[in-house]
């Protein structure tokens, strides 16, 4: 059933979950979040491409399947805001603590809430 | 009655909040409030249930909407607890009260969605709004906790993509009436229900919850757990009628889980705000196992939730405390009591345990601190839940009785015996981590080897 294309996008995929749990540092995580966007992004491509041909559907008529240029583009705004977004958080994080690690950082803020 | 119509309450309210960006005057609270509850009290009483597609495409390619009976309770449990956070007025910036206005569209546009890509499209937009809520006051503590809220969120929603994305290419179409009568690709169904599970604030999975909702502002946390957390339930609804039978058992499994395991991690805390949140994850799995038996049990639950929950967080008086939590616990005349009976009928041993853990840390939460006062915010969500009485039949004598026996041991139970905390396995990398099992369970339920 499935493409060994789209096994490719997964291990993509999964690459960029490992790098989220495993890194520290924030910023890293964030290009782990990229990285997990790109690769469903890539896995569209993947399900979506015609062999050599133009993606077109025939019936009813003549037209260019509209659905997955529609999902790709959306896809890549929405996961372009979440990370602009999170970005100006870490900022605002690291403008307070000096430090970008997750695990500093929690620790730090732990201690200024007692 | 036009299908127009059902449309109209987004434009109103994503006009006002655009407008609210350049009027900086109090008195735009008064327009938005006036015309978006009348707008969409339009829409609730007249409209009759339809679907339909915008543009008059075809549902192949066109975004398909549904009004019906579940999008009604979502819809009304949306207006009652976002009137009633408006109706604070707080003196908050200005940016915030246009956010507000966009949270109310998008997640009424998530309500009437019937179309998987569509409900991805306002699940984001609802969270991105979720984000900037939870991290207003630029405490660092919040910011954090909208980090933790946003990466957890942002891994689940490309899942959540990856399922459609599976579906499309084994179906072609994304609209969920077309998708009934069709055979859809279950590892795709996986990948959704494990992606909205995270959403819908079930324990361990969610575990960007409990910070997001204790440490955010008053309003904030009204508005996260009696709105933002409908948002995954109704997908799962939206969604349930097309899972195979596995995913269905699992579906109740987690419920339980979820039900009991959050009611302990409820009682050992001590703060009120962390009992309300893992009360949301707890109440939330309740609200799973209703849908086992039928939807509209679970959109009814839903409601009830929403509106106890918002009530309880405000944690303004005593009033308010104690009808909010009579209600949590499930004590007959009001809404809990009533939404648990279509529970009772076909698990009254399940329903008078729940009510029975419920009540156990709801007793903590009556605190002598709090004062004997009314506010005006309030009057909509205890009118909604002891409106519950009008509606709903009673359920028999004997299970009345057996509820309020329940609720009463519970009581005495929560004030006599204590149990240290739990602990907060609830980090960022602990997060991905309970998602990524959960996608593996839910991937072996659905593949055979």
């Amino acid at each position: 059933m499935m493409e060994p294309n789209l096994f490719l996008s997964m291990i993509v995929f999964g690459i960029g979950i490992v790098i989220m749990v495993l890194k520290r540092d924030l910023v890293i995580k964030l290009i782990g979040l990229g990285i997990v966007e790109t690769a469903v992004t890539l896995s569209f491509v993947v399900v979506s491409h015609n062999g050599p041909l133009p993606p077109i559907l025939t019936l009813p008529i003549d037209r260019v399947d509209p659905l997955p240029q529609a999902m790709i583009i959306t896809s890549i705004v929405v996961g372009f805001a979440v990370l602009a977004l999170s970005l100006v958080f870490v900022v605002y994080l690291s403008i307070v603590y000096h430090t970008t690690d997750s695990y500093k950082l929690q620790k730090r803020i732990k201690r200024d809430e007692q | 009655m036009s299908n127009d119509l059902v449309l109209f309450p987004i434009l109103i309210a994503v006009t006002l909040g655009t407008l609210r960006l350049f009027i900086k005057k109090r008195w735009m609270n008064w327009i938005e409030l006036l015309s978006i509850i009348s707008f969409t009290l339009c829409v609730l009483v007249f409209q009759r249930s339809t679907t339909f597609v915008v543009g008059g495409w075809s549902s192949a390619i066109g975004v398909e909407l549904r009004y019906d009976s579940i999008s009604f309770w979502f819809i009304l449990s949306l207006l009652l607890v976002w009137t009633s956070v408006k109706m604070r007025f707080e003196r908050w910036n200005y940016s915030i009260e246009s956010m507000m206005d966009y949270l109310f569209a998008s997640m009424y546009a998530l309500f009437i969605s019937n179309d998987l890509f569509n409900i991805y499209v306002t699940i984001e937009l609802t969270s991105l709004i979720a984000f900037l809520l939870v991290g207003y006051g630029k405490k660092p503590s919040r910011v954090w906790a909208a980090l933790k809220y946003m990466f957890l969120s942002a891994v689940t929603l490309n899942i959540y993509l990856f399922g459609t994305l599976l579906i499309y290419y084994g179906t072609g179409v994304l609209a969920l009436g077309a998708l009934k009568s069709m055979n859809v690709p279950k590892l795709g169904l996986a990948f959704i229900l494990t992606a909205l599970l995270v959403k819908s604030g079930i324990l361990w999975m969610s575990a960007w919850l409990v910070d997001a909702y204790s440490k955010s502002e008053t309003a904030v946390s009204m508005i996260l757990s009696g709105v933002v957390t409908n948002a995954g339930m109704f997908g799962i609804i939206r969604i349930y009628g097309i899972l195979p039978y596995d995913l269905k058992t699992l579906v109740f499994v987690v419920g339980i889980i979820s039900t009991f395991a959050g009611a302990v991690y409820a009682f050992g805390e001590k703060k009120a705000k962390r009992i309300l949140a893992f009360s949301t994850t707890s109440q939330m799995g309740v609200s799973l196992v209703a849908l086992s038996i039928s939807p509209i049990a679970a959109a009814i639950y839903a409601f009830f939730h929403s509106s106890t929950k918002a009530l309880l967080f405000s944690r303004n008086g005593k009033i308010s405390t104690i009808i909010g939590g009579l209600s949590l616990a499930g004590l007959p005349p009001l809404a809990g009591y009533f939404a648990k009976i279509i529970i009772g009928k076909s698990f009254p041993i399940i329903s008078v345990l729940i009510t029975f853990v419920t009540s156990v840390y709801v007793v903590k939460l009556f605190t002598p601190d709090l004062k004997w006062k009314l506010s005006p915010f309030e009057i909509p969500l205890e009118f909604a839940i002891l409106f519950f009485v009008f509606i709903i039949p009673f359920g028999g004598i004997m299970y009345t009785l057996e509820i309020s026996v329940a609720v009463a041991i519970g009581m005495v139970v929560g004030r006599k015996v204590s149990f240290p905390s739990l602990g907060d396995p609830f980090g960022l990398e602990e997060g991905i981590a309970y998602q990524m099992v959960f996608l593996a369970i839910a991937t072996l339920a659905v593949v055979k080897w």
